[in-house]
């Protein structure tokens, strides 16, 4: 991640806009990034402060530092670094420092400090300079770059580009967008990664059109612009560039000032879709492999669907139910321990009529009682400790699926 | 009916409070309800009143005039199972910030100098509210600090959250950032939050922390309130009005060590004197050919995106750079500093610097411990207590000494360089202060003559501290 006083912007009047890279700029970019990426891997096995120092003498244009210093930090957020001292520099600090203090109490005459140094040097039986050396081993600068996951220049250059987006989010307070995906995979993606990162979020039916449109924020921004979940946001633009075609405009507290700026950002799947956000999480993983085990004519499988209810919001659920001889349809989505905001928001769609059966799986942690929704409606909460198990889900989905939807009834 | 009854109980049952990550919602009423305090809004979102979490007790105190019945959710604090088993006899003026914050309606910020025990007077704060407390720190030292003494005074667990602990009880001692990352959790299990130095609470991420809370009692401690940012009116809305003032020059002698300070200038050699103007003199011309002004507020982030732009901004910013590396730690003060380690070497010295580079050099030079914020818990801790039974005579330490940290028994300051700051250079005098029986505190200030560092000295000192 990029801080704010890494990223090339410009101001238009309200406007904050990222300068892309220019295509006669993209040589030159091109050659920082390959001396950035060389200069980590010649400094592997080397402490941090030689690489910094290295890094600090390499000769860059001023019209160039700040690309040139991002793409270093860039290079270097994939680094693992590690103490390498053989002496414990605790350890050896508590004996110098102490019989220092002694030396220095009882002394009538000069310090002695390199008499010293050299005596603890003899007993340790190391010269005084890897005593030097041992000393503060463990500080940052004296760490060992163990490792270096480096990409290729351009894929570094690509890392940057984003980068430079998330980085303007760092500074957002709520976040408006578009999003249109070929299937419900990349929405579902999407609000994964929303409910992850436990953002608020509103979503929408756009008209006749087929995207949806999105509020985030989260739940103190009613009462001030704060960037407190500015990173979050940051975190959950991959997710977005997974759509097929998306736009966002953020509302942004900009430079030391804080000035309220917007900014806007579009485009299509150049991105490719982050496979991880897409394939179930570990938690519904564990609850199909658990349901495939029961005997139920119940058939679960991971939803396509959006149930949108317009006027009142939209939800994704992550499973479906499908009866094996009547084909009736029940779906699941599970909440987690997400938000108790997004709960009462799916208790009111219920209630406002959500044409489908649906049961919620959400965690005890959010103190919402199975009770909140009567035996009227065609959908359950099921509440759980801390694993879903897949015989209560299906008894909530067989209970549910008596019941009559406002299609139905 | 108890908390664990009404847990569950929905909306429907009529008006509910509830904390949702550093709000409170209130559901149940109409958008359209008046007599709510100003704060308390329609969020469409969840079709729920919801109020910043600081506003509690107002919302709570708003329902009652209005004589509308909850269910009170929001709040889950407790009552303290047992009251504070060890009693300190407080001095006159303790009792007295006591009394005046309890005249406050329990909110509002105690100002005390360093060492005159601010802490005793927030212990008998808890102790009179017995209220579940969170106590926020600065510092981890700080945590470790008020862990130790609220554990010897309430013979109960405390808790801890930051610094990789995450261990909460209704006595927890936390951080500042722990805090402004925590509280949309936790801000609803405290009664009572105590601000531990809290002149840095104003800050926009730190205030945060303050909203997010639910707490109606509130007890802010500083010897410094004043802000240069100018935010310290801040404090009156997240805690209450400065309650209590008294001065280190109202309690030295009698409750405080006597103390005296001494400036020693030293000079530059020649050689040193001659780079020293070269360098200033490159960037001062920078300066004067870009029409920056460093006494101006925003002088210095001028400078500093100016001189990024072209080749001789940076060769200024070097030469700034440099000129202050030679006034900060001229060989000449290095070899005061010898003098004063050999002088006061059966006293307990802190050595101060403005960067953690010259801590380092000092460490290395003098072997004697250093202690930043790259120092793990468990060394400084053991520092620390190293210094306190004599083991060491002298720490060296950049800014992560300069408040709060109780070490009684150091009677000597050696500032070696500083900002221009009054709070931290009275910040540094505090932590020599300490009573201690004929104990007299003596505090060094070197400065480099003829250099910039004179003119920031003269700043620091505009204290009635130093007069």
């Amino acid at each position: 991640m990029l801080t704010a006083d890494l990223v090339h912007v410009r101001r238009r009047g309200d406007r904050l806009q990222v300068v892309p890279l220019a295509d006669a700029e993209r040589p030159r970019a091109r050659e920082l990034a390959a001396s950035a990426l060389a200069l980590v891997h010649a400094h592997v096995g080397l402490p941090r402060g030689a690489l910094l120092q290295a890094w600090a003498e390499v000769a860059v244009a001023p019209s160039e530092t700040r690309l040139a210093r991002a793409l270093f930090k860039l290079a270097l957020d994939t680094c693992e670094f590690d103490e390498g001292a053989a002496i414990d520099p605790v350890e050896l600090r508590r004996e110098i420092f102490t019989r220092s203090a002694s030396l220095r109490r009882s002394g009538v005459g000069e310090f002695a400090r390199t008499d010293l140094l050299q005596e603890i040097a003899r007993s340790r039986g190391v010269d005084v300079d890897a005593l030097e050396e041992a000393l503060y081993a463990d500080l940052p600068t004296a760490h060992i770059l163990r490792k270096a996951d480096l990409p290729s220049p351009d894929g570094l250059l690509t890392t940057y580009e984003l980068a430079q987006h998330q980085a303007v989010l760092l500074r957002a307070v709520r976040l408006h967008a578009r999003v249109f995906c070929a299937s419900a995979a990349g929405y579902r993606a999407l609000f994964r990664k929303l409910k992850f990162h436990r953002l608020l979020y509103t979503i929408e039916k756009l008209g006749r059109e087929t995207g949806y449109a999105i509020d985030i924020d989260g739940p103190f921004s009613l009462f001030e612009q704060t960037t407190k979940y500015g990173l979050k946001l940051a975190l959950a633009l991959p997710a977005l560039l997974g759509c097929d075609t998306w736009d966002l405009t953020a509302d942004l507290r900009w430079g030391k000032d804080r000035r309220p700026l917007r900014y806007h950002l579009r485009g299509g799947a150049t991105t490719p879709e982050d496979e991880s956000a897409v394939a179930p999480t570990d938690e519904i993983a564990a609850l199909l492999s658990d349901l495939r085990r029961q005997e139920s004519p119940w058939q679960a499988s991971p939803a396509d669907a959006i149930l949108d209810l317009p006027g009142i919001g939209a939800c994704v659920p992550d499973l479906e139910f499908v009866h094996r001889e009547t084909g009736q349809r029940v779906y699941l989505e599970v909440l987690g321990f997400w938000s108790r905001a997004a709960v009462w928001k799916r208790i009111e769609m219920v209630e406002a009529g959500l044409p489908q059966s649906i049961v919620f799986a959400v965690s005890k942690h959010l103190r919402v009682s199975e009770e909140v929704l009567g035996d009227d409606t065609p959908a359950a909460l099921y509440v759980y400790a801390r694993t879903l198990h897949g015989r209560a889900v299906l008894d909530r989905v067989e209970a549910v699926a008596g019941r009559p939807t406002p299609n139905r009834k | 009916m108890t908390a664990a009854d009404i847990r569950d109980e929905g909306p429907a049952s009529g008006v509910v409070l509830r904390f949702v990550a550093g709000t409170v919602e209130v559901a149940g009423l109409p958008a359209q309800t008046v007599g709510l305090p100003a704060g308390c809004v329609w969020d469409e979102r969840s079709a729920c009143l919801r109020a910043p979490a600081c506003r509690y007790a107002e919302v709570v105190l708003a329902l009652r005039a209005m004589k509308i019945p909850y269910l009170d959710e929001a709040r889950r604090y407790d009552t303290l199972a047992t009251p504070a088993l060890a009693h300190r006899e407080p001095r006159p003026y303790q009792t007295a910030a006591l009394a005046a914050w309890k005249a406050a309606n329990f909110r509002g910020v105690v100002v005390l100098p360093t060492g005159a025990g601010k802490t005793l007077v927030a212990h008998m704060a808890i102790d009179d509210r017995q209220r579940s407390t969170l106590v926020v720190t600065p510092t981890l030292d700080l945590v470790r600090q008020w862990h130790d003494g609220l554990r010897a005074t309430f013979a109960t667990k405390i808790g801890i959250v930051g610094g990789g602990d995450y261990e909460v009880h209704p006595l927890t001692v936390t951080t500042y950032d722990s805090a402004y990352l925590h509280m949309e959790h936790l801000g609803c299990r405290f009664g009572l939050v105590v601000f531990d130095e809290c002149h840095h609470l104003p800050g926009e991420s730190y205030a945060l922390g303050a909203r997010f809370c639910l707490a109606p009692f509130r007890l802010g401690l500083t010897a410094t309130p004043e802000r240069t940012d100018g935010r310290d009116p801040i404090l009156d809305e997240l805690i209450g009005p400065i309650v209590y003032r008294k001065d280190i020059v109202e309690l030295a002698g009698e409750y405080l060590s006597s103390y005296e300070t001494v400036r020693v200038s030293v000079d530059l050699s020649t050689e040193e004197r001659a780079e020293y103007e070269c360098e200033r003199s490159i960037y001062r011309q920078f300066l004067a050919e870009s029409g920056i002004s460093m006494a101006g507020p925003r002088g210095f982030s001028d400078f500093i995106i100016r001189s990024s732009r072209t080749e001789e901004g940076q060769r200024a910013f070097a030469a700034y750079r440099r000129q202050r590396e030679i006034a900060f730690t001229a060989p000449a003060k290095l070899d005061y500093v010898e003098r004063l380690l050999h002088q006061h070497r059966a006293d307990r010295t802190i050595v101060f610097t403005q960067d953690n580079a010259t801590v380092y050099l000092l460490s290395r030079k003098f072997l004697i411990p250093a202690i930043t914020h790259h120092t793990r818990v468990s060394e400084r801790s053991a520092i620390l207590q190293g210094f306190i039974q004599g083991d060491y005579a002298a720490i060296a330490t950049s800014k992560v000494l300069n408040e709060g940290v109780d070490i009684p028994e150091a009677n000597v300051a050696i500032v070696m360089s500083g900002s221009g700051s009054v709070r931290e250079h009275v910040q540094r005098l505090g932590r020599i202060l300490r009573k201690g029986e004929d104990k007299r505190a003596v505090l060094y200030e070197l400065v480099t003559g003829g250099t910039s560092e004179s003119m920031t000295s003269m700043r620091r000192r505009d204290h009635v501290a130093y007069r």
